[in-house]
């Protein structure tokens, strides 16, 4: 079975290098986008399993993408888990309520990030 | 002084500088030429060295008394025909006829109108037709009273018609002078001493030589039909009411000699009892109008200067308002020439602010009303204006007045009165109504200066709160900044640690945990810095509800424990199930609790414990009390207040804290303080710290959450 296709928006180069090693080492494939528009056009063409959605895009923010995301039919049903570093308290209620499976404050703590990972893509442990 | 063209030059001569402004605007609008004297000093020497076409004169002057002045005035060369007109404030009418006497051309009333200033001044520069100048072609007319005021103003009012007058001051004089001038026309009072006019008037008329003489009875009471009647019986060609511009009287004066009336036969005494009984109902009603008339036009004078005068103040300078300004208006309108202001300062003594009448050196008297502060600070609690007995200095007599808003004391005035022609009684009311006014416009000054003060005070509020919106945008801004490449650092260390870059030796995992164990505290840090700046602005919110103190300890020991251990901390917990509810917010509970354990771990070296407990003290069942002891170096007795302030750090830093206590302890104490508990410190110094909080217990009944 291929590893499964994970779509990681992120605009800063070291968190997506970090993310991905962790991704890997998790035996996912990660592919990239670093701004809301690519991210959309990658999604598409890409089709991954599940994205990884940081709010802090340059741009346009990611409730605008997520929004986005969650009215492309072809788009709709991929799990999206969100990070923020910016004012969780409303932010995470407002990407719950936009159809996120999960909601993560930076810094991330890696083994919850991919616990939720795992259970979005139904994969057991 | 230049005269341009030939616009008429008139000096006004007022120590007010307000009137004198007032006047100056006027006429020069008009296109006089104005010179101006504060004091007749100046108006002497002014006019000694050029001669106005017309002169203003207040009558109450500083220097010189205004009667005095118009004299020397006169006696300067070319100055006796210059017209000269008398200003004056309500004094009385005895003042109004002494300056009559003194030869004024006209007296006005403050205060007066500029159109009618300007009307007046023109009517005295303009000569006055031949005719009228023509003593040949006046009338005589003998006026008889025993007033001397109304004989004065009578003979003002009917020599400006244009008849020559005569005067006698009572019946019997009258008689006389009837006898020996026979005038054209008899004009006499009815109440007078001696032979009133009824009886004057029917002695007159059985006289053969004087018989022929109309004569006009003048009463200022109500005049009954009976009266009339009775006048007529008497011979008299009419009687008349006496208003104070005489108009009724130069009426039936003109009339009586246009037409006479057909002489009568006249019985020589009225009917006695029938005559007794109404002379004295005619006194009886003189008296009762003299007086409340006096009183109300005074009155009235007064407060329309005073309210004038406010609100011309006000419109001006609403907060710069003096008491200065009012009273001077005041005391001008009525004629009162000397006295003092004084309000209550804060302190609640009274300071002097308003000074009529003296100069600047005798304020230090004035400001100890001459040594007797008493009669102000009695005045001060009155209710009433009173009189001031045994007057001091060489005041005439004093009437001092509170100056009072509801129930508040808001200073005291006093004013010198003249008892020459009125005593000191009837200025009560007159000060009491000027006390009223001036209460109002001191309040209104004082409202407007408030109001001004609010504004003040509501900008900088605005102004501080902006200020704090930057400051809390700047640290939000720059705590998210800080915390980016924090959270990379973070990642990488741990995805070192995890062994996903290749194994690592034991002492690099040493070396790699002390990294992120410090990573870890700067993100809270951060943390808290945020948190700070959100509680700063927003007021971080409170949700209390009944919480379960031992599983929010243990919960936030379990997160915490990684960090402890790493240090070679132990962390313990003695928290009884049994305890009651805390009334608490469990997320601003766990936050509270995580500052205090996370800053215990900081202080205690390696090997030292952390103890959490909680109870309930015995001294209040009201409150449950948790505390954290350590064994780091403990705070010395002298910081344990300051710990708790924002950014603090602490005074030997170096050796006492390894880092500053920055904003937990302070983010805490908000905390705490808005669950309505307290936090303190204590402990031995060198055997470490125990913090203290207290948070509300729970209302019985509620249900009770897990955090």
């Amino acid at each position: 079975m291929p590893p499964k296709k994970i779509l990681v928006v992120e605009d800063d180069a070291d968190q997506r290098l970090a993310i991905s090693i962790r991704l890997k080492a998790n035996k996912y494939a990660p592919i990239f986008a670093g701004d809301g528009v690519s991210a959309i056009a990658a999604a598409q063409r890409e089709h991954p399993d599940l994205i990884v959605l940081d709010l802090g895009l340059p741009g346009g923010d990611g409730f605008t993408v997520l929004d986005r995301m969650r009215t492309i039919p072809r788009l709709a049903g991929i799990p999206i888990i969100v990070l923020t570093a910016r004012d969780p308290k409303t932010a995470r209620e407002r990407t719950l309520d936009l159809g996120a499976s999960g909601f993560f404050e930076k810094p991330v703590d890696s083994a919850e990030f991919l616990a939720a990972i795992h259970a979005a893509l139904g994969d057991g442990e | 002084m230049t005269r341009t063209g030939t616009a008429p030059v008139v000096l006004t001569v007022e120590d007010n500088p307000i009137a004198r402004k007032v006047v100056r605007v006027a006429l020069e609008a008009e296109g006089f030429t104005v010179l101006e004297a504060p004091d007749g000093r100046s108006a002497l020497a002014l006019v000694e060295r050029e001669l106005p076409d017309l002169i203003l004169q207040d009558i109450k002057l500083p220097d010189i008394n205004g009667v005095e002045l118009i004299g020397r005035l006169r006696a300067l060369p070319g100055a006796a025909a210059v017209p000269i007109i008398a200003l004056t404030g309500y004094r009385s009418e005895l003042e109004h006829a002494r300056s009559a006497m003194a030869g004024f051309d006209e007296i006005l009333f403050k205060p007066v109108d500029p159109s009618t200033l300007v009307r007046i001044v023109r009517a005295h520069l303009t000569p006055a037709p031949a005719a009228m100048r023509d003593g040949r072609t006046r009338k005589r007319v003998l006026l008889i009273d025993d007033d001397l005021v109304q004989l004065k103003l009578g003979t003002l009012h009917l020599t400006a018609a244009g008849f020559d007058v005569e005067t006698a001051r009572d019946g019997v004089e009258g008689l006389k002078a009837a006898g020996a001038s026979v005038p054209d026309l008899i004009v006499s009072d009815v109440l007078m001493p001696r032979l009133d006019g009824f009886r004057l008037c029917s002695t007159l008329k059985r006289d053969p030589a004087l018989q022929h003489i109309p004569v006009v009875l003048a009463s200022s009471a109500f005049v009954g039909a009976d009266d009339a009647k009775l006048a007529a019986e008497m011979g008299a060609e009419a009687l008349v009411i006496r208003t104070p511009e005489h108009r009724e009287i130069i009426a039936a004066v003109h009339d009586a000699l246009r037409a006479p009336r057909p002489q009568i036969p006249v019985p020589d005494s009225p009917a006695t009892e029938h005559y007794a009984e109404r002379t004295w109902r005619q006194l009886e009603q003189q008296v009762r109008l003299n007086a409340s008339l006096s009183q109300r036009l005074a009155q009235r004078r007064a407060e329309l200067a005073v309210l004038s005068a406010a609100a011309d103040a006000l419109t001006a300078n609403p907060s710069g308002t003096t008491l200065q300004d009012v009273l001077q208006q005041a005391f001008d309108a009525c004629g009162v020439s000397r006295g003092a202001g004084y309000l209550v300062r804060p302190d609640g003594e009274l300071e002097l602010r308003a000074l009529v009448g003296y100069d600047e050196s005798a304020r230090p008297a004035i400001e100890t009303f001459f040594k007797k502060p008493a009669f102000l600070r009695e005045a001060l609690s009155a209710r009433e204006p009173r009189i001031v007995v045994g007057a001091p200095a060489d005041l005439d007599a004093v009437i001092v007045a509170p100056l009072r808003r509801g129930t508040e004391s808001l200073g005291v005035f006093w004013m010198e009165v003249d008892t020459a022609d009125a005593s000191p009684e009837e200025w009560v009311p007159f000060a009491g109504a000027v006390a009223t006014q001036l209460a109002q416009a001191i309040a209104l000054s004082q409202a407007y200066a408030d109001a001004a003060a609010g504004r003040e005070a509501s900008r900088r509020e605005e102004l501080r709160r902006e200020q704090l919106q930057i400051k809390d945008q700047f640290l939000s801004h720059v705590s998210h900044e800080l915390r980016t490449p924090l959270t990379v650092i973070h990642q990488f260390m741990t995805i070192l640690l995890d062994g996903l870059a290749g194994t690592i030796t034991p002492e690099q995992r040493e070396y790699l945990g002390v990294a992120l164990r410090n990573a870890n505290e700067l993100r809270t840090m951060i943390d808290d810095l945020l948190e700070a700046t959100r509680s700063e602005t927003a007021r971080l919110s409170i949700a209390a509800r009944p919480v379960h103190l031992s599983e929010v300890i243990n919960d936030v020991i379990v997160a915490i424990d990684p960090s402890a251990v790493q240090k070679g901390v132990t962390v313990s917990a003695d928290v009884s199930n049994e305890l009651p509810d805390a009334q608490a917010d469990p997320a601003r509970l766990g936050q509270i609790i995580t500052n205090l354990i996370g800053n215990a771990i900081k202080f205690t070296p390696p090997g030292g414990s952390i103890a959490v407990r909680a109870r309930v003290p015995p001294e209040d069942h009201g409150v449950l009390e948790v505390s954290v002891a350590d064994t780091g170096p403990g705070i010395k007795p002298e910081e344990r207040e300051r710990i708790f302030e924002y950014l603090y750090q602490g005074q030997n830093a170096a050796n006492l804290t390894r880092r500053g206590f920055g904003i937990g302890l302070h983010l805490c104490r908000d905390l705490v303080m808005r669950h309505g508990g307290r936090i303190w410190v204590d402990g031995e110094p060198g055997r470490g710290s125990v913090f203290h909080f207290t948070l509300p217990v729970a209302p019985i009944g509620e249900p009770t959450h897990a955090a």
